[in-house]
């Protein structure tokens, strides 16, 4: 199965050619933003604020005790065939900062190469990152690759969620085929301590529907905490998951912490990061496009 | 012409037939569950389904295992024996180490990696004292036991010991999904009869699975990694904290 799926993705002139004819080069969406923060007195500062594209980034005054965030936008309204967003994000020593998203991501159907959003965060020593968009929505046949590169210096503070929806439930949408190719991986001090692809090709219903698989759940999410003090972090997010709607369960190992969440849907899977969130932001609220 | 290759069949038959049976014979023994390596107390989150009432008999059973081995932990474990067996035969060491440290990150949860380092470490002081493979210990010997897994250190033994890799995949693999129809009649229970059933019918599925592990291409192991037994991964973080266990993972 994950043969077949390669073979669909390598290069194929005669599926290159379709593609370029049903979508013309210069139709096709690109975003990209590079972004990073640092701390100057105590106070946190954009330092590159680099935008291209699709691809906007609002920087809203914090209020209370939020942390300061940054939201990212995509003005094109989601993914489509041949779309490719690249997010960047560095956070220099010391600083503090959340990035969300204004929005859900949207992923329609393509027909050939699919769509990409490549994600690489770098967060310096002694920073405290959290990298926080709100869930994606995989519409009926898209195709979706999906890399995020996370790299760590020592002493620092990440906290990241990845949430995938499949269709809107409440628009009556639902999923049949598509492929789905999201990966995350994550580098401390320059040794890879975090790698996981979730992988989902073909008949997608059906998938969703084996109880190894998705146990008929239609929304799903991975939260990742990594810092020295993940284990520390463990027993009160297992408390609070108490509260959880959907399946959910917590694991730490080697400095990290991860949290696993299924639900029948988008509005149950929101209430359990939320639920898990906040835990791991450590009492502060969540960035307000979570909330609204 | 025809001379030499008529020579060569004379000699090499006899020495093929006996280094197939050597060969067989170490298999067995490494891959047997008297090979000391601790498996019976892992049954990677099979416990948390029976508990769960995902697995409740042999259909149900052998649905989870094919789950695994298709597009969970076992189609990984797969990638990466294939990749390190290929480091060790080629004597890259540097992409031996890559190797063996995507497979501890790809364990992602506490009980996965529990499982999978807890037999390696294992599999490498039984290998070193038991196996006979002089070169084996010196590939891994940078690495401690929490950075060694399973499907690494069985993986050089094999490359070591020169035991081809679609014979030493099918082994590995008729050794791991063993284990789990083993813990299966445990917890279910099933019965001897059912148990050995549900084997047999793995043995297609594993078949086809060694052929795609054994193609795979050169490259990056992360490339060809990738599952989605969701409610799998979720379960072996569950089994952390349910009440009842028998078994470590």
């Amino acid at each position: 199965m994950h043969r077949a799926i390669d073979t669909a993705y390598s290069d194929s002139p005669a599926w290159l050619r379709k593609a370029q004819a049903a979508v013309p080069h210069s139709l096709r969406s690109k975003g990209a933003v590079d972004l990073s923060f640092h701390n100057r007195d105590g106070r946190l500062r954009i330092g590159r604020a680099y935008q291209s594209g699709c691809l906007r980034l609002r920087v809203p005054r914090p209020s209370g005790n939020e942390a300061p965030c940054a939201v990212l936008m995509n003005t094109a309204g989601g993914l489509a065939e041949g779309d490719r967003l690249d997010q960047r994000v560095t956070w220099d020593e010391d600083s503090f900062a959340t990035v969300t998203t204004q929005a859900a991501e949207k992923v329609y159907r393509a027909v050939a190469q699919g769509s990409t959003i490549a994600t690489h965060l770098e967060v310096a020593r002694g920073a405290r990152a959290e990298w926080l968009p709100q869930e994606t929505i995989l519409f009926d046949g898209c195709q979706l690759q999906r890399e995020a590169q996370i790299v760590l210096a020592e002493n620092v503070t990440f906290l990241g969620v990845e949430a995938l929806v499949l269709g809107r439930q409440a628009m009556g949408e639902t999923v049949r085929r598509g492929s789905l190719r999201d990966r995350m991986r994550i580098w401390r001090s320059g040794k890879l301590i975090y790698a996981d692809t979730l992988a989902l090709d073909g008949d997608i219903a059906a998938l969703m529907q084996r109880a190894a698989i998705g146990g008929g759940a239609m929304a799903m999410a991975v939260l990742v905490h990594a810092s020295d003090g993940a284990s520390g972090l463990l027993e009160p997010v297992r408390d609070a998951l108490q509260q959880a709607r959907g399946k959910a369960a917590a694991s730490s190992w080697n400095g990290l912490l991860a949290v696993r969440l299924l639900a029948p849907d988008c509005d149950t899977l929101r209430h359990d990061i939320a639920t898990a969130l906040a835990v791991l932001c450590e009492g502060r609220p969540l960035p307000r496009v979570w909330r609204c | 012409m025809g001379i030499t290759i008529t020579t060569r069949t004379i000699i090499a038959t006899p020495q093929a037939k006996s280094m197939a049976e050597t060969d067989l014979f170490d298999l067995m023994s490494w891959m047997s569950p008297a090979w000391p390596i601790g498996a019976f107390a892992h049954s990677s989150g099979l416990e948390w389904a029976v508990e769960e009432g995902h697995v409740t008999n042999r259909e149900t059973t052998l649905e989870w295992i094919v789950a695994a081995l298709e597009n969970g932990a076992i189609h990984n474990d797969l990638v990466i024996f294939v990749h390190a067996w290929r480091a060790a035969d080629a004597g890259d060491t540097a992409a031996l180490l890559d190797v063996a440290e995507l497979a501890v990150a790809a364990q992602t949860g506490y009980e996965r990696q529990l499982e999978s380092c807890a037999q390696g470490a294992a599999f490498r002081r039984i290998a070193i004292s038991a196996a006979g493979v002089s070169r084996f210990s010196c590939y891994l010997e940078s690495l401690t036991d929490e950075n060694l897994t399973y499907p690494v250190a069985s993986a050089v033994l094999f490359a070591c010991r020169g035991i081809p890799l679609r014979m030493g995949l099918t082994a590995w693999l008729h050794g791991a999904v063993s284990n789990l129809v083993s813990a299966a009649q445990r917890l279910v229970p099933l019965g001897q009869t059912d148990g050995q059933t549900v084997l047999r019918e793995l043995r297609g599925p594993i078949l086809a699975a060694v052929e795609n592990a054994h193609g795979l291409p050169e490259g990056d192991p992360f490339a060809a990694m990738g599952g989605c037994t969701l409610v799998a991964d979720l379960g072996c973080m569950a089994h952390e904290t349910q009440y009842t266990r028998l078994f470590r993972t």
